[in-house]
């Protein structure tokens, strides 16, 4: 039995140790992926501490059927789905209102590192326009695409364990991935 | 394997596609340049540097122990809701201004009998008619 294996069934048992052990291991991935979709500290900090409180409360349920990793990213991605809801309205509710200022930029979607390897200028102006583009074009995805996008090409996790964490067949995850990548492609390079 | 499949694999990993693919892509042109475009696309794609330190990370996990120490379990929280709520509403019902008192056996009685009344006055009003 694997030590991950070994915390699961004591923190089942009610051992907080074991449950601080698994805390320890996913949180950071977990927080990235928050952070990642949402653009937002506060909110992933947040999301993520509903997950694992959510995941305490429930573990003794966990049949163990899944990886722990997969489960845990289930209830995060439901916390997800219901902070989309609220934060739809929110948007909703403060264009109507008109109470905020326009012009500031959608900024959630993946902050993109600075990659400073080039020594060519315009090179990497362009670059960066590109990262901007695809950045902004991440965060217009529909949420499944989006999650699923996130989940492989910066989570790096396989598909089986997208699908999993989705709770939707394989093919139904790649072709979510396909038509976010197509989307994605058309808006770095434009139409063609 | 056909160009849709194809690119369905090359969405998922367009680095390092399965051999079936790659045969694909010795004998399709347009899978080539898809490929191209799509590793331009991920390779774009970089996990971002989270803006926290470990001291940070460690904080948020307290935090997470502070919150199950707080809160109750969500059952016991919605059985502790729905039973105020429901001493609320019976307490609000007894105790509403307007509300009838109970008929009594006694009040049932005299209406059953007011309406054999009724009933015999009638038919005596017509029993008198005929005679007369």
């Amino acid at each position: 039995m694997t030590s991950e294996n070994q915390w699961v069934e004591e923190a089942r048992a009610g051992s907080t140790d074991a449950f601080g052990k698994l805390m320890e291991t996913h949180q950071k991935q977990l927080l990235g992926f928050l952070f990642s979709y949402t653009g937002r500290l506060d909110v992933a900090d947040d999301l993520t501490q509903e997950t694992f409180v959510k995941a305490w409360r429930a573990i003794s349920g966990f049949k163990g059927n899944s990886r722990f990793q997969t489960w845990l990213f289930q209830i995060g991605l439901n916390n997800l789905r219901r902070w989309g809801r609220r934060d739809t309205l929110r948007r909703f509710r403060e264009q109507v209102l008109d109470l905020f200022p326009k012009g500031g930029e959608d900024s959630r979607g993946i902050d993109f590192p600075d990659r400073g390897g080039e020594s060519d200028p315009v090179g990497r102006a362009e670059n960066r326009a590109r990262e901007k583009e695809l950045k902004e074009a991440v965060g217009r995805l529909p949420p499944k695409e989006k999650m699923v996008f996130l989940l492989r090409h910066e989570q790096g996790m396989t598909m089986r364990e997208i699908a999993e964490t989705l709770e939707v067949a394989e093919g139904t995850a790649k072709a979510h991935l396909f038509h976010a990548v197509q989307k994605l492609r058309k808006s770095v390079e434009g139409p063609q | 394997m056909n160009c849709a499949e194809a690119q369905l694999e090359l969405a998922v990993d367009p680095h390092s596609p399965p051999a079936s693919v790659l045969g694909h892509l010795a004998l399709c042109a347009e899978c080539r340049r898809q490929r191209e475009s799509l590793t331009n696309v991920v390779d774009l794609v970089q996990k971002p540097p989270l803006p926290v330190s470990e001291a940070w990370l460690a904080s948020q996990r307290a935090r997470v122990w502070r919150r199950l120490a707080d809160t109750p379990p969500p059952t016991f929280r919605w059985a502790w809701v729905t039973g105020v709520a429901a001493a609320g509403f019976l307490t609000l019902w007894w105790a509403r201004p307007d509300a009838p008192p109970p008929p009594s056996a006694g009040l049932v009685q005299n209406l059953e009998m007011a309406q054999h009344l009724d009933f015999l006055e009638s038919w005596m009003e017509m029993d008198h008619e005929t005679h007369s």
